[in-house]
């Protein structure tokens, strides 16, 4: 900020001026962080709602409301967990309002998964993920959004807890309960990962 | 001894601390239903880790961007107008209970209430609508006849 630049503004008032240099700083910085995590983001997104259309408007929001609360993000601290954390937030907001949204039960889940193909070695190379996508959207929303952190991204699970807002014990204890759940309804396929056919 | 549970899972990724993990140890070399539940897990974390990554669209963070900008520039104006209003309505709520006599429902008062309604709308033109809203609902009707046909009322 040079001097020139803060008599130029001198003359509006003094919210109008502290929107106008923090403001275009503060987005330059915010659009450089968001840029640097913004693969990793959108996987996140897309596991959480599942399709694209929904993660494109998730991580939107999200990034809406990250901007709005960048004032409170303290430098120097991981944008990407803090970030994850508001796009969750949006998620679970989104959850509450659309009651359309449809949460399968186990039984119809095994259908979706087991109907795709009976024999699993028979599957070809790169189309498993296709049953396991579906078994992914089958769980309810806390225990996908672990399987999302940990498994698919990779996340410590106290990365995890500070993101989802829970104790690490919930982490844990919501991740093997996914984890169960997946090896009932992907059964085929575990057993032949087990034996090596996939 | 019960069966294992979340710790088989945590032992798995390697979050156990090395006291918890040599227990699961011992417990799995003498449980065969534990060691197959082990296996089945190891495999329900590879067939996760066959998901593929999805990119997003290129043109999402240049759309994305964009919006945060117009929101944050859409946003400004609405806040400062509602804090003014915000302060207005707490400037009206001081001035009752601060400066006015009560009760003022004699028109010595009412006027009086007006003059210095008048001035404070002279120095803070965005508390005056409120302000104004907030008197005429609690002022008697003679009283403010009275002022709106009062000379130096701005
Ligand atoms: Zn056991």
């Amino acid at each position: 900020m040079t001097s020139a630049h803060v008599t130029l503004n001198s003359t509006l008032p003094v919210d109008e001026l502290a929107r106008t240099t923090d403001g275009t700083s503060a987005r330059d910085r915010f659009a450089e962080l968001l840029a640097a995590h913004w693969d990793r983001a959108y996987r996140f997104a897309y596991h959480l709602t599942g399709n694209a259309a929904d993660s494109d408007d998730l991580i939107q929001q999200a990034a809406e409301e990250a901007f709005r609360a960048f004032h409170r993000f303290q430098p120097g601290t991981r944008f990407d967990r803090w970030f994850f954390r508001i796009m969750h937030n949006s998620f679970v907001d989104r959850i509450r309002r659309d009651r359309r949204r449809k949460i399968f039960s186990l039984d119809e889940v095994t259908g979706v998964v087991t109907s795709d193909a009976a024999d699993p070695s028979a599957i070809a190379e790169g189309a498993l993920d296709g049953p396991v996508l579906r078994a992914l959207r089958a769980l309810p929303p806390d225990p996908r959004a672990v399987i999302a952190l940990v498994d698919l991204l990779g996340l410590p699970y106290d990365d995890a807890a500070e993101i989802l807002h829970c104790p690490v014990g919930t982490v844990r204890s919501r991740l093997h309960r996914a984890r169960l759940a997946l090896r009932e309804w992907l059964r085929p396929y575990v057993d032949a990962m087990k034996r090596g056919d996939l | 001894m019960p069966h294992l549970t979340d710790q088989l899972s945590a032992y798995l990724d390697g979050t156990l601390t090395p006291e918890e993990a040599a227990a699961v140890a011992s417990h799995l070399a003498e449980c065969a239903e534990c060691r197959g539940t082990l296996d089945d897990l190891q495999a329900v974390r590879n067939l996760l880790r066959t998901v593929p990554d999805r990119a997003p669209h290129p043109s999402l963070l240049p759309r994305t961007l964009a919006r945060v900008g117009a929101a944050a520039h859409r946003k400004v104006a609405p806040r400062w107008m509602i804090a003014a209003a915000g302060a207005a309505v707490g400037l009206a709520l001081l001035l009752q209970v601060r400066l006015l006599p009560a009760p003022h429902t004699d028109r010595a008062a009412g006027i009086w209430y007006f003059q210095q309604h008048a001035v404070f709308a002279a120095a803070h033109p965005m508390t005056d609508v409120a302000l104004a809203s907030y008197l005429s609902s609690v002022l008697p009707y003679e009283v403010l006849r009275e002022w709106s046909a009062t000379p130096q009322n701005p």
